[in-house]
């Protein structure tokens, strides 16, 4: 398919006849970005590492609300995903995309508006997280004055990106751009959709989505931001920054064609993994599955055009820093590439899922791929842009096994901790109960794999400040070059240039980067069309009704403590699983759940069915100190719940958000709405009295034990009905 | 006994939740033949746009990243 007659010009000389221009190269954006990857990456470490710590030794939270886990896991998350990945993924895309384009970015005002957006959005967060600020959705829970400034920063990115691209003076976009490119309208997409919310105040809204569309939704975006925010940029940088330290070109450009293609077009589709024998429909838990099978194929063609770079030059690994660091972090991709799809398949899943195998799973992307990338980039960076060496090779070497020690100790007890918990679980006794049946015992048996991981995840963070030492000698030893010169012809317009199809989308950056969406998009449709088709949420079951007013304002609480990060709301099909909890988990039950709370890791036990299982009193003193209820538990205590007041100055707001949502409250319910909300606290207070517990009804624990109490319980009303 | 009347709940609800979901849409079975199609076609062409691709303009392009120091002066 010869789209123009003339040939392609040879490689050694420029395709283009413009003349000669000089033009510097913009290091010092690149230089900040480097700088507060590091600060971050270190917050976020340790933000992790107290969250394992807290895992065996609750008190580690200081009895803060702040500080605890619920609260503290998605800072760390989103630390470590936006900040400390997202930063050293801006360095890297802003010095490789200005070399490969020959020319700098559109505009260094844009630059610097990216920047410091980006980093005010990290300080809301590092603000509004601990705060118990969330939209409890995970990866995702950020409020949505956040979720605007981030999609304006983003288009600020987007278009300082694309303009340089334009501008550019080398004819054809290396491979690493186009990974760039589908990273920057992938995340626009999907951080759109998910973010859709009508605000109640500027610090709380509720999803546009319910139930089971949410949850759809929900990891269809968790999903791709894996695929789009961790993955496609890191592939770029791969494609530059590997070639470079290996001086050497990438093993075959062609594969990267197909790697590149594959990996976008397929990755979309497969986010319903995350949901297998949930009350997602079952052919979209197939769909999920089939399609990240298929994903092991592109991405190990990804891993081995990147490794088999390498060929020829393996001794080059044993000497340079830069190619240790990226050797470990492409096998790393490799492992977790292939266990991904295997955790897709139904029957590994039921085992794994909602256990430490998953966080093993992540950590083996997080700390291997996407950690010692950025580690590699930056040792080979720094030196380059200080005009210096490295300061200590021995240094980087030193926390090159810190790291890879950090890695295997962080990831195997774990793995273990994941299948000893999951058998415990689905154990029975020979007379056919459960062999466990008191959950506690399953956490407790696997008290010293968390032990052993935090032990892991400290040695990789002592690496890290290794690694903080040694850039800030290098950097002290050299001087930063803050504009560097280049010189390329200028790229002529005019000049008709032949080559195949892909060679014409290439030079073509808009078309090329309407394609890349076109083909992000085909999978979200094909799973969401079917499933907003069908009519508004059903199966719908008739006993399921809206919550009351203290209900709703408990599941805030709810929400709000974070209480999803530990606890499943999704009881699945299993035999093991009916006899612990109850009947399994209808998506009709869940139609007026914005969010859904279906939780993706059991550290506690599931609490779908958790209504009208114990009496009031036991939440009570479980909630204020959970070793009370339950010796040796792992839970914190709560004491701020029972010394803070409910505020029901949103709760009419609230309702009548609820009701534009399509939750069926009556119009102008939202006037009663208070009065109804006092006089159920007043019930669960008498309750409460009558167990020799004195509390007042205004107390925010009372609307949260209204939310448990309710828990799961409409069905059985059901059950009631149809008896 | 009781077990028996909690399996007729159960497959009862059963039946409220998955019947009509998916049938409900019209001309459902077109969903998949366009899936299938699409995703086909997809890779037919990818393969026949590599397998078309010029062999020095690969070279070039292969070599982009180490190039891109070549003006630079000191």
């Amino acid at each position: 398919m010869r789209l123009f007659t003339k040939p392609l010009l040879s490689s050694s000389s420029s395709d283009s006849s413009g003349a000669l221009e000089g033009f510097y190269y913009d290091n010092k954006i690149v230089k900040a970005f480097i700088i507060v990857t590091v600060i971050f990456g270190v917050v976020g470490m340790l933000a992790g590492r107290t969250a394992a710590l807290q895992l065996f030794w609750p008190a580690a939270n200081l009895n803060l609300p702040y500080t605890t886990f619920g609260r503290l896991r998605p800072l760390h998350t989103n630390a470590i995903i936006f900040a400390f990945v997202g930063n050293g993924m801006f360095a890297g895309v802003y010095y490789s995309t200005q070399r490969l384009l020959k020319g700098p970015m559109l505009s260094p005002i844009l630059s610097w508006i990216h920047f410091w957006g980006w980093q005010l959005i990290i300080v809301a967060a590092a603000v509004s997280l601990p705060l118990g600020i969330t939209t409890g959705k995970e990866y995702a829970e950020l409020e949505w004055p956040i979720d605007i400034a981030i999609t304006l920063v983003w288009v600020v990115f987007a278009i300082n990106f694309i303009g340089a691209i334009i501008k550019r003076r080398e004819r054809h976009m290396y491979v690493a751009l186009w990974f760039y490119i589908a990273t920057i309208v992938t995340i626009a997409m999907l951080h759109i959709v998910n973010s859709l919310a009508l605000p109640v105040t500027l610090f709380k809204s509720y999803t546009l989505f319910a139930g089971v569309q949410d949850a759809l939704v929900q990891w269809w975006y968790g999903h791709n931001a894996v695929a789009f925010f961790l993955t496609t940029p890191i592939l770029g940088l791969m494609y530059y920054f590997l070639p470079k330290a290996a001086n050497r070109p990438v093993y075959s450009y062609k594969l990267s064609i197909i790697h590149f293609w594959s990996l976008i077009f397929l990755y979309i589709w497969a986010g319903p993994h995350h949901l297998l024998y949930t009350s997602l429909p079952d052919w979209a838990q197939s769909l999920g599955t089939v399609f990240s099978v298929m994903l092991l194929a592109p991405s190990w063609g990804g891993m081995l055009n990147g490794l088999l770079t390498l060929r020829g030059a393996w001794d080059r690994v044993r000497e340079n820093p830069v190619l240790k660091f990226f050797v470990v972090a492409v096998t790393a991709y490799g492992m977790s590439t292939f266990e991904g799809p295997m955790l897709s398949l139904k029957n590994v899943n039921a085992i794994s899922h909602y256990t430490d195998w998953t966080i093993a799973h992540v950590h083996i992307g997080g700390l291997g791929w996407n950690g010692f990338m950025t580690f590699g980039m930056f040792y080979y960076l720094v030196p380059k842009m200080w005009r210096t060496n490295l300061y200590s090779v021995k240094l980087a070497n030193v926390h090159f096994w810190l790291g890879t020690l950090g890695i295997v100790f962080y990831a195997l007890p774990l793995y273990w901790a994941g299948f000893t918990q999951s058998l415990m679980w689905k154990e029975f006794t020979k007379d056919g109960f459960l062999a466990y049946p008191n959950f506690l015992e399953t956490v407790t048996q696997i008290l010293p794999m968390y032990m052993a991981r935090a032990f892991g995840g400290t040695l990789y963070l002592a690496g890290t400040l290794v690694m903080v030492y040694n850039l800030m000698k290098t950097a002290g030893t050299g001087e930063f070059l803050a504009h560097e010169y280049d010189e390329a012809p200028a790229l002529n317009h005019k000049l008709k240039v032949g080559g195949a199809f892909h060679t014409m989308l290439e030079r073509k950056p808009i078309l090329f980067t309407v394609l890349a969406f076109v083909a992000v998009l085909i999978g979200g449709v094909v799973e969401f069309v079917p499933t907003w088709l069908i009519d508004s949420n059903i199966p719908t079951i008739a006993s399921v009704k809206p919550y009351t007013p203290l209900e709703l304002e408990g599941r805030d609480i709810y929400v709000r403590e974070g209480c999803y990060n530990c606890h499943s709301q999704m009881i699945r099909p299993f035999r093991s699983e009916t006899e612990r909890y109850g009947e399994y988990s209808k998506s009709g039950e869940f139609v007026y759940d914005h969010p859904f709370q279906w939780g993706s890791k059991r550290t506690g036990p599931d609490l779908h069915r958790q209504g009208g299982k114990y009496p009031d009193s036991w939440h009570y003193n479980h909630m204020l100190e959970p070793t009370s209820m339950s010796p040796g538990s792992i839970m914190p205590a709560y004491p701020w719940l029972f010394d803070d007041e409910l505020n029901t100055t949103n709760t009419a707001t609230k309702i009548s958000t609820m009701r534009t949502l399509g939750v069926p409250y009556e119009e102008g319910y939202e006037d009663q709405a208070v009065a109804d909300l006092n006089e159920q606290a007043e019930g669960i207070s008498k309750n409460l009295a009558d167990a020799k517990i004195k509390v007042g009804k205004e107390k925010e624990i009372i609307a949260l034990i209204a939310y448990l109490q309710r828990m799961g319980t409409d069905i059985k009303n059901e059950a009631t009905a149809l008896k | 006994m009781r077990k028996r009347t909690h399996k007729t709940v159960s497959a009862k609800l059963n039946n409220i939740m998955i019947k009509n979901s998916l049938a409900s849409i019209s001309d459902v079975a077109i969903y998949p033949v366009i899936s299938l199609t699409i995703f086909v076609a997809f890779f037919v062409l990818l393969g026949y746009m590599v397998f078309r691709a010029d062999k020095k303009y690969i070279k070039h392009m292969e070599e982009m990243p180490l190039t891109d120091e070549v003006y630079q002066k000191d």
